[in-house]
């Protein structure tokens, strides 16, 4: 079985962020970096598939500045292959269909039997990159996945939906799944995987010889959404002030019904 | 990865800008590693510790290990969190290849274990004794005793201890009665009480291995008759599983001010005259061996004490900046915003002081682990000679310096906070209750000045000691043309001179009126080196700050200020006590050895 899993590097979500001089997205002098969240879901699960399916390969492809490297490396050392790292410094200006055309184009011609992506990035939170891959791969996709199994060549997944409930889905290989919070508690990679990731390979690939699709749109801004409102003073004598604040739990929230 | 209570940023300074960690993979022994292998590495210990370690932390504390039908209760996140350290790699880490390690160097071992000690403090020390302990029987035991016992204990089914202390002579070895009589085959059995025993009894590992100084039957009275024993809790058969319960039964647990998730044991060995003990090494050699793990076990307490100080100085840190309190002096208007705490002076002072004392105990414990791989591995011989020296007469400084100030530091944290810092609500509290413990196990602060001044400072002919002068000297040399530092390298060379006086006066007492004089007031003798160290080692940071600053831009820039205003307190306000503490030392004073016990 051949995998693909996507993965992107992002900043660490706890860094202070700070928008940049073009005002489209935030500085990224001292931010510390780690493999976006939903990501790791992915490594995790196809590692996982791996260990179930004799023979199978993943290979882990990042688009980036040479320090996404970093993280790639993690995911071989959660057991990958082998990493395809495309060299961009500009994949932060890209929009989503730019990000999945690229990985298409490299992906056109290898037979992956599965591809996992996460569900949206940290940063960006987009969640488009997964199903535009799927559609330009013409292969089936499902979304925000929570759960997954595989057996002789066939899928199932569990997503998540709103309001408590979940869908159960099954599908054919070849198919991408886009994966949550919940799936898996991704490995920590050990320590001799480590080691042996430095061993693995890793192939560069230049982005312009896979960019083959415009951007069809750009972030105009990005910005901190004002504080709205402060604290509401209530004065006066307590049983007015009693009564005043049971009609503004009952009208603002629902803790007095 | 963010974390609060560990400032990576500090780490690689003290690792790459510093020592220079990188250039030991030019060693054969760590030729497979790289600067991108240690980082990986060091990021695996950040997440497991934030994730297992720290979330457990405080209840922990809260919940110490009980006796529950014989057996020894521990919070199970306790067994979880080391099951991830040691699934990861972590125990075996620094081993070679072919005993499941990745030949890691100490230096950066220790680095990630001081991420662990700042998160967790009490839980690490399971892992941590196992590691001394498998270093131990790595050095000295038998090909046998290796190949039986070191598997177990570098995957974690077997944890280890250290078991020296005995109810009636803890300082002083020499007193222990724990005897073992050897039988015809080969063995000895095993009789005596120990008592302060971390990791002596629990479930967190299928089998203890414990390392036991006892006195084979007709031994030579003192130090000198006492022989190391590795007595497995329940025996290990040939091919590797566990038999019969080995006579080791624990007869209480202590009940700790701090380090409270590290079940501490009173343990009788042999009761029904059936504790079967092994023989490391030679006979009456026990206490040689077990220093080898006491000395860089002693570098671990000294690194633990500063991470428990450097997390109270992060929590204090943040607090101060986050807490609004009060207006400056020069503001009368009482309908003003207050300031945060940080914008006081005094509050300023108090978190400088910290980041003095645990930023620089922190530089030392990791130089001191960078001087245990050029040591066992640097291609140069001299090198490896000269670092052995430098580690011999600094390891007491490294255990007691940091656990003397690190406390202090942590002193300021809750002070910092005020009476919520005295509240168990907040977690500075337990970082002083825990840091209590480091001046007193590994050999009290007493213990290792006597250790410094009556063996470190001179043997090999005080080879060790000048070493040390030489290397302060050789930093002084190299700084003195930065403009910045010059005025630091005049008083760093003059607080040099006065602790060489000092200890040349002492040097001439020892002939003259012996060791009791001599080492009367040795206590003030490691506080006045400790402290000649310690500044020696601000300057080196100061220096690195210094060429650094340039070219550095944004945070990286405030970075390296704050690391030169740090070595600009630690010379003006803590390096001068050198010279009243040298008077004392040379006018031999005699308050302390003259004070009579019923003057009391």
């Amino acid at each position: 079985m051949n995998i693909l899993v996507c993965i992107k590097q992002v900043p660490d979500m706890e860094s202070k962020f700070r928008i940049d001089a073009s005002a489209a997205w935030f500085d990224t002098a001292d931010l510390a970096w780690r493999m976006n969240e939903y990501d790791e879901y992915g490594v995790e699960q196809a590692v996982r598939l791996k260990e179930q399916v004799a023979g199978a390969d993943i290979t882990v492809l990042s688009i980036g500045p040479d320090k996404v490297k970093e993280t790639m490396k993690k995911a071989l050392a959660m057991g990958c292959d082998r990493g395809v790292h495309i060299t961009d410094s500009d994949v932060s200006r890209r929009d989503p269909a730019e990000i999945a055309g690229i990985i298409a184009e490299y992906a056109r011609d290898k037979n992956f039997d599965m591809i996992f992506t996460g569900m949206q990035s940290q940063d960006r939170g987009s969640g488009q990159v997964g199903v535009l891959l799927a559609e330009m791969l013409s292969c089936a996709a499902v979304t925000t996945i929570v759960d997954f199994s595989y057996r002789e060549g066939r899928i199932e997944v569990k997503r998540e939906l709103e309001g408590g409930i979940r869908a159960s889905v099954a599908l054919n290989i070849p198919a991408l799944v886009t994966c949550q919070l919940g799936l898996n508690k991704p490995r920590y990679p050990t320590l001799p995987n480590i080691m042996k990731a430095k061993k693995k390979e890793l192939l560069s690939l230049p982005v312009e010889d896979l960019r083959k699709l415009e951007s069809r749109q750009q972030t105009a801004r990005i910005y901190f959404p004002e504080k709205k409102g402060g604290g509401l003073v209530l004065e006066g004598d307590p049983a007015r002030l009693a009564d005043e604040l049971i009609q503004i739990l009952k009208q603002k929230t629902s803790i007095l019904a | 990865m963010t974390i609060p209570f560990f400032d990576r940023r500090n780490m690689n300074f003290v690792l790459y800008e510093m020592l220079g960690a990188e250039q030991l993979t030019s060693y054969d022994y760590y030729r497979e590693h790289s600067r991108e292998t240690f980082d990986a590495i060091i990021e695996v210990a950040e997440q497991i510790a934030r994730e297992h370690f720290h979330s457990h932390n405080v209840k922990a504390d809260k919940n110490e290990p009980v006796m529950i039908d014989g057996r020894v209760t521990i919070i199970p996140e306790v067994k979880e969190a080391i099951g991830h350290f040691t699934e990861a790699g972590f125990l075996a880490s620094h081993h070679r290849e072919d005993l499941g390690g990745i030949q890691l160097p100490w230096v950066v071992n220790q680095a990630c274990f001081s991420i662990f000690q700042a998160a967790n403090i009490s839980t690490v020390a399971y892992p941590f004794l196992t590691i001394a302990a498998a270093n131990v029987i790595e050095a000295f035991g038998s090909e046998e005793q290796k190949a039986r016992y070191l598997p177990p204990m570098l995957d974690g089914r077997c944890f280890g201890t250290m078991a020296l202390t005995e109810p009636q002579a803890g300082s002083s070895l020499a007193d222990i009665t724990t005897t073992a009589v050897p039988t015809p085959e080969g063995h000895y059995l095993l009789r005596g009480n120990k008592m302060f025993i971390s990791g002596g009894e629990h479930e967190l590992s299928e089998n203890i291995v414990h390392l036991v100084l006892a006195r084979i039957v007709g031994a030579p009275p003192g130090v000198k008759g006492i022989s190391l024993f590795l007595v497995p809790r329940y025996q290990v058969n040939p091919d590797g599983s566990l038999g019969e319960h080995n006579d080791v039964a624990v007869s209480g647990l202590l009940h700790k001010m701090g380090y409270r998730g590290t079940v501490s044991t009173a343990l009788n060995f042999g009761e029904n005259n059936r504790c079967v003990s092994y023989l490391i090494g030679e006979p009456h050699k026990g206490l040689t061996y077990m220093f080898h793990m006491m000395n860089e076990a002693r570098i671990g307490v000294g690194m633990g004490a500063a991470m428990l100080g450097y997390a109270g100085y992060l929590y204090s840190l943040d607090y101060a900046r986050t807490r609004p309190q009060g207006r400056l002096p020069s503001n009368k208007d009482p309908q003003a915003r207050p300031v945060m705490l940080v914008e006081h002076t005094d509050v300023r002072r108090m978190l400088l002081q910290q980041k003095a004392y645990v930023e620089g105990a922190y530089a030392l414990g990791l130089y001191a682990a960078w001087l245990v791989d050029q040591h066992k591995y640097a291609p140069d011989e001299q090198i490896r000679k000269n670092c052995g020296l430098l580690l011999d007469i600094l390891t007491p400084i490294v255990k007691a310096w940091p656990s003397e100030y690190g406390l202090k530091a942590n002193y300021q944290a809750i002070q910092i906070l005020g009476g919520y810092g005295y509240t168990r609500e907040y977690p500075v509290e337990q970082y002083y209750r825990d840091n209590r413990l480091n001046p007193i196990h590994e050999g009290t602060n007493g213990i290792q000045a006597i250790d410094l001044l009556g063996r470190k400072v001179t043997m090999f002919d005080g080879a060790a000691f000048k070493r040390l002068l030489a290397a302060i000297t050789e930093t002084i040399e190299q700084a003195k043309s930065e403009p910045v530092l010059k005025e630091w390298t005049g008083q760093l060379d003059q607080a040099l001179t006065t602790v060489e006086t000092a200890t040349a006066a002492l040097l001439e007492t020892l002939g003259q009126e012996g060791i009791e004089t001599y080492l009367a007031n040795a206590s003030l003798y490691l506080e006045m080196t400790g402290h000649l160290v310690l500044a020696w080692i601000w300057l080196r940071q100061a220096s690195v700050a210094c060429r650094r600053m340039e070219s550095a831009s944004g945070s990286d820039q405030k970075f390296y200020r704050g690391k030169l205003q740090a070595c600009r307190y630690f010379f003006h306000w803590e390096l001068p006590k050198v010279h009243y503490q040298s008077q004392i030392l040379r006018n031999m004073d005699r308050t302390c050895l003259d004070m009579q016990d019923d003057w009391f």
